[in-house]
């Protein structure tokens, strides 16, 4: 409890998603708007007199404030308890000025001596009304306080404990008379202030909630512009990768709510918050099975180990040793994350990805002999392997926040999704985006990845694109995969992407998809996010292919070119000769053919 | 033109005073003409024929003789015989149909094209012939990269396929642009532009053949609508509701390799020439409630532009398309009924719609229509122009008891040239617009009667006091 914020700060998973982020000032006056002012007065209300039903929401609401106050998301738990304070709030506004008025009016017509005594008689019938003596009140209220947790006992008890302090207070309001005009200005402009914020209700539903966050508008002087490049690239997916294509034409016109879509808006830019990045990091939708904890923690150490182990390691124990250790539970989550690999294939490279210094650590490793022959069995094995392919699937590969977008309008399998518990599993894909193309290359043929999809908003100045939230794939991925390192990203503390930016930056996968061919548009590169001209302009992509990139270049989708040129014996051998120092291997990995 | 007309006039004259070859069916074709236009992906080949009969017999039909694999691909076949002469010369459409051929060599297909009036010994007549091919070009390379032009090939034959003698013939072949990469010789044949022409040939017996390749570059959009289901609903109400839903498809050359969006954007006339991102839908005029979405929601990519003629919808879909690359998307508008539907006798009603695809230049592979009766609907009964596969369906939709009578059309290989009006011919009783809101009006009135009966009704077994 002393230390609220340390998820949101330390665990880069969650201090990536911006609504995990502690709310500011603005936020809260965006979302309850004139109850900000009211829950106080209702607050005070309650305390008019205390009574259990009074304390309980004063309590509800202090609670839910200290936890709004943690993370932006938490808003939610606010809202309820903010609407029932000023609902106590305006009604005992309302209750004091309409007595007022009552009073003043109908004294106007009696002499006020009579009038008080008789408005004192109208209270004690309303009284009359709940059947409850004035000496009763007392005397429950002394017993109230005396066994204050106790009260619950019945239903009764409790409505009569509602009804029997609302007597009191109004016996005790009677001296509360105010001016009329005051009392008649106060119920006006009450009125108006509740008026206003219907209204601004209404705006903020329109506008921040409800904005289509795939289909982004921006208003300009010649009308309304509108970027639909998210759903041209999602389109172009579903239609025009070969990969699985199980939807019938009967279905696919049938509607298909993407509920589970939301994202940026971009009234959160122009309110200078991005906050709105992406939203449905924790919430479990019901088409995925549930999985318990246990099992969780149980396949990541799974994983680890396995990933760790040296290469003797088979895959047929790793599977015997899955089956035994997992509930079914597992199984099925093994079969949605499709992490582990299902055939040979993917397990080498896996190793090279866990060992300390990528790529050049393999080579090393399959040096000796039988090591070597081994490699070589697994190759053919993967060879075989490549006709029981065709009918698995290939993956979509993007930062987790595209996710659910894509399965539900590409339909195609993704590798995470905004409901990814699997922190390893995120860490994975944000560390082939922190690689170079090569290492990334064998990260994501590894995965069965066959299509890696960016956001890129340079283009156009759209913000919360894949190289804004790059820094947190490094965090999330150095978190699990040791090599990579922040600071290696970062030019004295600053994060940058022009000329002045890191070399592992500009080599990182990231970097270059986003950038790829862009100098192109205008001549010298420059980014309308970043506002500056990109640091690394013309280069070439060596394992990747551009296939598609939507009208604004808002999506880049790229495939993952096959090793065909591969030539096996040349290969190993340049491995085997390389020995020792890092940088004769260097040059050797330069003459490798699909280098 | 004239001086050709006379001059040919003076060769058939010769030709007649010559040879008189006595072919085995006794007609003879004393001249033809064929021009194939090869300028989009479908594929037209106008026919003219100068038909004598030699024999004793009149003659009451023409054959019109095809390769087997033209024979699949033809969409649309379509004749009509010149009446008068020059300045008053109409045409008379003639009923052409596939018919089998007892003695056909190498599998050879035939169309039969019935005369209107029998022909005479020694009488000529002339036959106007056209028909269409789809899925002619053969693209090749069959892979081309973003910035390669698209080149095609066209199989046919330099001397026209026919059962019967051809004293004299010509072929002219028009490509969309003088990039014509090679074709077969065959004497004489030359070039000039974008125009080959094959011929004169002379006096070639029946079932002559001689294949020629034309390889040449063609960048027009392929676009071809693998499946088109048109739904037409007709409501009694005052309204015909259109859903057409599309699977298009680019059918060239496939694209190869990278996508590159800046070459696209930067070079639009160097790359991707094949490729189109535009296509027109032509609606019928005052249509409302145009909608253009796919299985994601709406497209914002359309523009409509309507006048008293017609209704033209422009669309986009979302990317543009590559040779291979396919779109689904769904094209929805509604109609007033009193321009469609129509009165032939008191209690039968007609809809006149036309048939085929909305959008301009297109192949559809297979067409569905299904027109949508109103409840209650008898005895429907359709006239199409030519061969359609029928079947009735049944459908629920709101508030239905007994069902609506589904007509369904089927077609394939449909060409712009089908695009005429058809008929679904029903009976229809007024009386069955009134169920629906009678239902509705009696559930209701029953729940409030039910209601008040219940508040009114006293359970209880002992009286209230």
């Amino acid at each position: 409890m002393e230390n609220r914020t340390y998820a949101s700060k330390y665990i880069p998973i969650i201090a990536s998603v911006s609504e995990h982020q502690p709310p500011t000032w603005p936020s809260y006056f965006m979302d309850i708007n004139v109850l900000a002012f009211l829950v106080p007065a209702g607050i005070v209300a309650c305390f008019l007199p205390l009574s259990d039903a009074s304390s309980f929401a004063v309590l509800y609401i202090v609670t839910s404030v200290y936890f709004s106050g943690v993370m932006v998301r938490l808003m939610l738990v606010l809202a309820p308890a903010a609407c029932i304070m000023s609902g106590i709030a305006l009604s005992e506004a309302f209750d004091v000025f309409t007595r007022s008025i009552k009073f003043h009016l109908v004294g106007t017509t009696q002499n006020p001596q009579d009038n008080v005594s008789e408005f004192i008689m109208q209270v004690n019938q309303a009284g009359d009304a709940a059947k409850v003596t004035q000496n009763d009140v007392k005397s429950e209220k002394s017993e109230d306080t005396v066994k204050e947790r106790s009260s619950r006992k019945s239903k009764k008890k409790d409505k009569e404990n509602i009804e029997k302090p609302s007597l009191v207070s109004r016996v005790e309001k009677r001296l509360l008379v105010l001016p009329l005009e005051t009392s008649v200005m106060a119920v006006f402009l009450l009125v108006l202030l509740g008026a206003f914020y219907v209204v601004h209700c209404v705006w903020v539903a329109a506008e921040a909630y409800s904005a289509p966050s795939i289909v982004l508008t921006s208003r300009s002087h010649d009308g309304l512009h509108v970027f639909d490049d998210f759903r041209e690239a999602y389109a172009w997916l579903s239609h025009n990768t070969e990969v699985d294509d199980k939807v019938k034409w009967s279905d696919s016109f049938a509607l298909r709510t993407p509920t589970d879509v939301s994202g940026i808006s971009f009234i959160a830019r122009e309110m200078g918050e991005d906050y709105f990045w992406w939203w449905n990091k924790l919430s479990v939708t019901d088409e995925f099975d549930p999985i318990i904890l246990d099992d969780i923690d149980e396949c990541n150490e799974w994983l680890a180990s396995g990933v760790g182990e040296p290469r003797t390691y088979t895959r047929s124990k790793k599977r015997k040793e899955s089956s035994t250790s997992s509930s079914s539970c597992l199984r099925v989550s093994k079969k949605k994350e499709p992490i582990i690999p299902r055939k040979g294939k993917g397990k080498r490279k896996r190793l090279a990805l866990v060992d300390e210094e990528s790529e050049e650590e393999e080579f090393e490793d399959s040096v000796s002999g039988d090591q070597e022959d081994e490699a070589m069995e697994d190759e053919d094995e993967m060879d075989a392997d490549d006709s029981d392919d065709d009918e698995l699937e290939d993956y979509v590969a993007s930062w987790w926040d595209y996710g659910y977008q894509t399965t539900a309008m590409a339909n195609r399998t993704v590798i995470v999704d905004n409901n990814t518990w699997n922190n390893t599993h995120i860490a994975t894909v944000g560390t082939a985006m922190s690689s170079p193309e090569k290492a990334a290359w064998d990260i994501f043929s590894s995965l069965d990845v066959k299509y890696v999809l960016v956001v890129f908003g340079g283009l156009v100045g759209y913000p919360s694109d894949d190289i804004n939230k790059f820094l947190w794939m490094v965090r999330i991925g150095g978190g699990v995969f040791p090599h990579i390192k922040e600071p290696d990203y970062l030019r004295d503390g600053q994060y940058r992407i022009d000329s002045q930016a890191t070399p592992t930056m500009l080599n990182s996968l990231m970097y270059k998809l986003s950038y790829f061919r862009f100098v192109e548009t205008d001549g010298r590169g420059y980014d309308r996010v970043r506002n500056t001209e990109i640091g690394k302009k013309h280069f070439k992509l060596t394992h990747f292919e551009e296939v598609f990139t939507t009208h604004h270049w808002m999506v880049r989708i790229y495939k993952l070119k096959s090793p065909k040129n591969r030539i096996r014996g040349k290969t190993k051998r340049s491995k085997s000769k390389s020995g020792t120092s890092t940088s004769s291997k260097r040059i050797t990995r330069k003459r490798n053919p699909w280098q | 033109m004239a001086a050709a007309i006379f001059s040919l006039f003076i060769f058939v004259v010769a030709l007649l005073i010559g040879t008189s070859s006595a072919s085995s069916s006794g007609l003879q074709i004393l001249q033809a003409e064929r021009q194939i236009e090869l300028t989009s992906h479908i594929v037209r080949v106008y026919l003219t024929l100068k038909i004598e009969n030699t024999d004793d017999a009149p003659a009451t039909e023409v054959l019109l003789a095809f390769p087997p694999t033209q024979f699949d691909h033809l969409a649309l076949v379509k004749a009509a015989v010149t009446v008068g002469k020059k300045r008053k010369k109409s045409y008379s459409p003639l009923e052409a149909k596939p018919t089998e051929q007892p003695d056909a060599p190498n599998g050879t297909k035939y169309y039969s094209v019935s005369l209107l009036k029998p022909l005479a010994k020694g009488e000529t007549t002339t036959l106007e012939i056209l028909y269409i091919l789809t899925q002619s070009l053969e693209p090749f390379p069959k892979e081309i990269a973003q910035s390669d032009p698209q080149l095609v090939y066209y199989r046919d034959s330099a001397i026209i396929l026919s059962p019967y003698h051809i004293a004299h013939q010509a072929t002219v072949i028009k490509t969309p642009s003088n990039n014509v990469e090679s074709f077969t010789q065959v004497d004489p044949a030359h070039r000039s532009g974008s125009e080959l022409r094959y011929g004169p040939y002379e006096g070639h017996g029946p079932y002559s053949y001689s294949p020629i390749i034309v390889h040449f570059e063609n960048n027009h959009p392929f676009a071809v609508v693998e499946e088109l289901e048109r739904e037409i609903e007709i409501s009694h109400w005052g309204s015909v509701q259109v859903t057409e839903r599309y699977k298009l498809a680019h059918a060239g050359a496939k694209h190869k390799g990278a996508f590159s969006r800046v070459e696209y954007q930067s070079r639009p006339g160097g790359s991707g020439v094949s490729s189109f991102k535009h296509l027109l839908a032509v609606l019928p005029p005052r249509v409302h409630s145009v909608y253009y979405r796919d299985e994601i929601g709406n497209i914002s990519t359309s523009r409509l532009r309507t006048n008293s003629k017609k209704s033209e919808l422009l669309i986009e879909p979302r990317y543009p398309l590559f040779g291979g690359w396919k779109a689904t998307f769904l094209i929805g508008y509604g109609v007033p009924l009193k321009d469609f539907l129509f009165e032939s006798a008191p209690g039968a009603r007609y809809l006149n719609y036309t048939f085929g695809c909305s959008i301009a230049d297109t192949v559809v592979d297979k067409l569905t229509i299904k027109v949508v009766l109103p409840e209650g609907s008898k005895d429907p009964s359709v006239e199409v122009p030519f061969a359609v596969k029928q079947s009735l369906e049944k459908k629920y939709s709101y508030l239905d008891v007994i069902g609506r009578t589904v007509v369904v059309l089927e077609k394939r290989n449909v060409v712009p040239e089908h695009h005429v009006p058809f008929q679904v011919h029903y009976k229809f009783n007024p009386l069955f617009m009134l169920a629906e809101p009678l239902m509705l009006a009696s559930t209701f009135f029953l729940l409030f009667a039910a209601s008040v009966a219940y508040l009114h009704i006293d359970l209880s077994i002992q009286k209230k006091s």
